[in-house]
């Protein structure tokens, strides 16, 4: 038993280097990287850290009015939602795309529709009440979307 | 059915998820949800949108070396497979239909011939309400980490689950379930579940006398399963509890139960899981206990070393005394990810115990064998 233990001991030496080593989006990189973006019929003013995190897993499914939450998300290779699943759930593209594969094959749910490009994420959230999504923050919006902010609480 | 006619329907399965949509990722957009200050009403999801379609493979080869294990033989195999084709349709924001069909074959394993070539293992319809959700029909059993995914080759990082935890026929309930979710605290999030119904059983297990075909019903099946999110991003822990009542021709009915104490920190690079399993049948006297630990790291952005160790001791009384059997699994692998949803596997395992395909005495010493798999593993 021993042997085994020494041997997850060096994994984990070596995994913690490595992603020590990793380069993470810094703070400003971050809250320029991205913005959340809601149908304009939606009440919420701000958002936290933590209730995205809760959306975008689909652990929540109303909004406090009833309405339907209907989180979107950008592609796999999208850079801004690189920087978003990082600073919001603080994991890699890929290891969200695991959990999903958990969720999808214990049955429980699937995952936000995925949209190719900021404009059609701005489409989605523009033709559905309860959309949330988040885009670049040069991405023109025009009327039916708004922007909230994030806050940390 | 001949071999010739399992690869056919293997085959036909697999050209119909070619042929089809794939729309892992196009599930039943929202309709309307009466915002009146809604600037547009939403166009009804178009019915082809409402069906989901999932579906994984595995292909693998395997040998063992000195004793047959798993359907492994000293000559090698490459009828190892294992297909899954998952299809929901959301009949609206909340509920929806779920069906999950398989087929699979173990090589030259005794179980085959519980296995018919397409097995329907989950039909049940869903419904979310708040932070619950609900489950009616033919329901995966909720335990522990790999329970529902054990067969899903991009998410277990060898072959197959542990065999210590996820041991054959227990994988569904015809019954009701019910899934909450707690609201998060300080960054801890409980999820708990409760499954109630009936489910079948069926294995090649060893006995005092010679392997034995078990094929029974547990008619009253009792599954609860908590789960802690840590806030730290892929820590939890888990809990489960599984009774079940059996009766067989032979003997009166009879209560069963097992824990399971469940562990999974995983991490970009790096993931270490580990479950404990204790069970026991008062009425004969017979308690089992189970662990395995594993882990992987990730040495480059394609490649994970992985390793587990896995123990079993079973106790039962026995004409002649108490008599316990011991048997432990130590496999060690690689795992190439060409892309996060097609893997490849190379692994190793050393068995020492008496849980082989052939009969080995329990009063005996355990045998052991050497066997490695290599595995090709795709998941949509």
């Amino acid at each position: 038993m021993r042997t085994h233990l020494l041997i997850l001991s060096g994994c984990l030496a070596l995994a913690t280097t490595r992603v020590a080593a990793q380069s993470s989006p810094s703070s400003a990189q971050k809250s320029d990287s991205f913005v959340v973006v809601v149908n304009s019929a939606n009440p919420i003013k701000e958002i936290s850290h933590a209730d995205l995190m809760q959306i975008f897993l689909k652990r929540v499914s109303k909004w406090s009015n009833g309405a339907h939450v209907a989180p979107v998300d950008l592609g796999r290779r999208s850079p801004v939602r690189a920087v978003f699943t990082k600073d919001v759930h603080n994991r890699s593209v890929a290891s969200i795309g695991t959990y999903w594969q958990q969720q999808i094959f214990s049955g429980r749910d699937t995952p936000p529709p995925e949209k190719s490009s900021d404009a059609d994420v701005v489409t989605f959230v523009r033709e559905t009440p309860g959309g949330i999504g988040y885009v670049d923050p040069d991405t023109p919006l025009g009327k039916g979307v708004k922007v909230v902010p994030i806050h940390d609480s | 059915m001949s071999r010739r006619v399992g690869w056919a329907a293997t085959l036909f399965l697999w050209a119909g998820l070619s042929a089809l949509p794939l729309s892992g990722q196009t599930a039943g957009q929202p309709e309307s949800t009466g915002f009146q200050e809604s600037h547009e009403t939403p166009e009804p999801t178009p019915t082809s949108e409402r069906f989901t379609l999932h579906g994984y493979l595995t292909q693998a080869y395997a040998q063992s070396s000195d004793v047959p294990v798993y359907g492994m033989t000293k000559t090698g195999r490459a009828d190892y497979r294992l297909l899954a084709l998952q299809i929901r349709y959301a009949l609206d924001d909340d509920d929806e239909f779920v069906t999950q069909v398989r087929h699979r074959h173990f090589g030259a394993s005794p179980l085959i011939q519980f296995e018919p070539e397409l097995a329907l293992v989950w039909a049940y319809y869903q419904r979310h309400f708040g932070p619950f959700s609900a489950r009616v029909g033919r329901i995966p059993i909720e335990q522990g980490i790999y329970s529902e995914t054990r067969f899903v080759g991009t998410l277990v990082p060898f072959f197959r689950a542990p065999v210590t935890m996820y041991a054959e026929g227990v994988e569904s309930i015809d019954g009701a379930s019910v899934y909450y979710t707690a609201p998060p605290v300080a960054g801890w999030t409980v999820q708990a579940s409760a499954s109630a119904g009936t489910s079948e059983f069926k294995d090649v297990l060893p006995f005092l006398t010679g392997l034995g075909l078990v094929d029974q019903v547990f008619y009253r099946d009792y599954v609860g399963q908590v789960w802690v999110d840590s806030p730290i991003p892929g820590v939890r822990v888990g809990g489960n509890t599984h009774i079940f009542y059996e009766r067989t021709d032979t003997t009166p009915r009879h209560r069963n139960e097992t824990w399971t104490l469940s562990a999974d920190a995983t991490f970009d690079r790096l993931f270490v899981r580990a479950e404990h399993n204790q069970g026991k049948v008062p009425t004969f006297g017979t308690d089992v206990i189970g662990h395995y630990i594993q882990g992987g790291v990730r040495v480059l952005e394609p490649l994970t070393l992985t390793y587990q160790y896995e123990f079993l001791r079973l106790h039962f009384p026995t004409p002649s005394g108490p008599l316990s059997q011991r048997s432990r699994d130590r496999g060690a692998g690689v795992v190439y990810a060409l892309r996060p949803s097609v893997h490849l596997k190379v692994e190793r395992h050393r068995d020492t115990g008496y849980r082989f395909d052939t009969f080995v005495p329990l009063t005996s010493p355990a045998l052991s064998t050497n066997y490695w798999i290599s595995s090709f593993s795709t998941s949509f």
